[in-house]
């Protein structure tokens, strides 16, 4: 006689506690810590132009801490998510959690979620320095505005120069620059992930998520050389990169934003929208993984 | 099960195939836009900015990369090589040809220090010679700030930092009008912009037009506008009035006054 045992729904309730650990998991490790101070060094660095105008200024600390942002985000992000699957395998932790009446699905995106609230965190703290350092910046650049036109003779008020520098410093458009940030490091998350399914060890992991980062930037190049006079076999790598490779120079708008350019916000929910749709289909393909996988 | 896999595979390459028309429209509107879609890395760009520029470059970091070049860019003004300088301010603008700080500190470096660095250069035979050197770092930044201004038609502040130069470096204030008109028919302008116009008007010589031009400053509202000078112009109208012997019956601004007691409104 057959025995039909219940089927077992997903549950939001175990990814978040999933989430939540492995959240805590990754906040212990050392290198979170160094990656992170090591963002937040190069953000504060960006006050040692001082000596430059005032437009320079606004300008490097932007882009200082923009990059910064993108470039810890992105490496939390790689290093941090190569490790989750290894660590759980290496130190046995996986067998109880999947012994329970826990979905494969469950675990793995749960794991992404608290990559992912790891990653708010991360970006979130690095704002807030950047933002600190943006006002201190203005309140000196005010500061010097205000002397120059008391100054005898001046025929521009403090108020016209101060118009300027809020100008500059006070800038919204600066938020979506941060946003696309954060979609893009989960990106990055989402196909770490995906690699840590197949992958033997960490290094392959990081270092493929590297390739595939700098190839993602690479990806409208690709496409443009897949249809070009180059032979069948470099067209055909091509359109391979093209097929599966992300385009992560669509998140490039932080320039712009620096730039003063208008970016609507039109173009940053689509440029999200897609984003969340390549971070699902790698989360898709690394779950149909995880599911065959042997444990 | 293994029915299943096969048909989720499918559906996910379908998803990959679909991601390519997405990010054809996303550049397509990046590209109208003008935010930095499609910019290749030439040959050229690649060989002057060396290896690891050029790979941070194609990593997506332009700003900095264009920081950097900037950075030597400074070093050699505070060095003065004056032409290493402008080779890196001619990167600099070619990576971010959108940076107005670019184009306006550039352009002062142009006319301004390496002018006047040239000017007294000991190594040239003759005064002749630098005055003549001194002149083409003066027109090299007049034709950086033009070029500045064909990338950025929307900016109010490099067709104010043209205006700038003719005033200052070209002795020509007249010349700078337009440019100071312009700069000031932008809504983002301050308002000392609009000042400048009248401003160039009485160097030049033509009282009548810098009179009509405080009048139509005088005559904005002065409510909207609380931080404009408007003491100042009242000032500058009198004496337009005065050096034009404008009769008293139809003169426009007020009688002298102490600062503090000109109220914001007429």
């Amino acid at each position: 006689m057959k025995t039909s045992t219940p089927r077992l729904g997903f549950s939001f309730g175990r990814l978040w506690t999933i989430g939540r650990n492995t959240m805590t998991e990754v906040i212990r490790q050392k290198f979170f810590y160094i990656l992170l101070v090591f963002g937040l060094v190069v953000i504060a660095s960006s006050r040692f132009f001082a000596q430059f105008s005032s437009a320079e200024q606004i300008k490097f600390i932007k882009d200082f801490s923009l990059a910064a942002m993108t470039v810890f985000g992105a490496l939390i992000a790689m290093v941090g998510t190569a490790e989750l699957l290894p660590l759980e395998l290496e130190n046995r932790t996986i067998y109880p959690i999947l012994a329970k009446p826990v979905h494969r699905a469950e675990f793995l995106l749960g794991k992404f979620a608290g990559m992912a609230m790891l990653l708010l965190l991360t970006i979130l703290l690095m704002s807030l320095i950047f933002e600190g350092l943006l006002l201190y910046t203005e309140h000196q650049l005010l500061a010097g505005a205000a002397a120059n036109a008391s100054a005898p003779g001046a025929e521009v008020s403090a108020q016209e120069i101060a118009g300027q520098i809020l100008h500059q410093t006070r800038d919204p458009a600066l938020l979506k620059a941060i946003f696309l940030i954060g979609i893009k490091a989960l990106i990055v998350c989402a196909i770490s992930l995906l690699i840590s399914t197949f992958a033997t060890s960490v290094i392959f992991n990081v270092i493929s998520s590297v390739i595939i980062y700098i190839c993602g930037h690479l990806e409208a190049g690709a496409r443009q050389a897949s249809l070009g006079d180059q032979s069948p076999i470099v067209r055909g790598l091509m359109l391979v990169v093209a097929f599966f490779v992300p385009d992560l120079s669509a998140f490039n708008l932080a320039d712009a934003v620096v730039l003063g350019q208008h970016i609507p916000l039109r173009l940053v929910a689509n440029t999200a929208a897609y984003g969340i749709f390549y971070a699902a289909i790698a989360l898709a393909l690394a779950i149909l993984i995880f599911q065959e996988k042997e444990i | 099960m293994r029915k299943r896999a096969l048909l989720a595979v499918a559906l996910l390459l379908l998803a990959f195939a679909a991601k390519g028309p997405w990010e054809h429209h996303l550049r397509a509107q990046r590209h109208a836009r003008r935010l930095g879609a499609g910019e290749s890395l030439s040959v050229e760009l690649r060989a002057r900015l060396g290896q690891n520029l050029a790979v941070a470059l194609l990593s997506g970091f332009r700003g900095i990369v264009a920081d950097f070049v900037w950075l030597g860019a400074h070093t050699a003004w505070e060095d003065q090589k004056w032409y290493k300088m402008r080779e890196g301010i001619e990167l600099a603008v070619l990576l971010q040809p959108h940076s107005i700080s670019f184009w306006d500190i550039g352009a002062w470096h142009f006319a301004w220090n390496a002018s006047y660095g040239e000017s007294v250069n000991p190594k040239y035979p003759s005064d002749a010679y630098r005055l003549k050197v001194q002149r083409d770092w003066i027109l090299a930044g007049k034709a950086f700030l033009e070029r500045g201004i064909l990338n950025n038609p929307e900016s109010w502040d490099l067709k104010f930092k043209l205006g700038w130069i003719y005033y200052q470096k070209l002795n020509d204030p007249l010349g700078a009008v337009p440019w100071f008109q312009q700069a000031e028919a932008d809504p983002e302008a301050p308002l000392y912009v609009g000042r400048m116009v009248g401003h160039m008007f009485v160097k030049g010589g033509r009282h009548d037009k810098a009179y009509a031009w405080w009048k139509r400053l005088w005559f904005e509202d002065h409510a909207k506008h609380p931080e404009q000078l408007w003491y100042k112009i009242a000032q500058w109208g009198r004496e337009a009035e005065e050096k034009l012997r404008i009769p008293t019956s139809q003169r426009v601004f007020p009688p002298v006054q102490k600062k503090s007691k000109i109220p914001n409104s007429r």
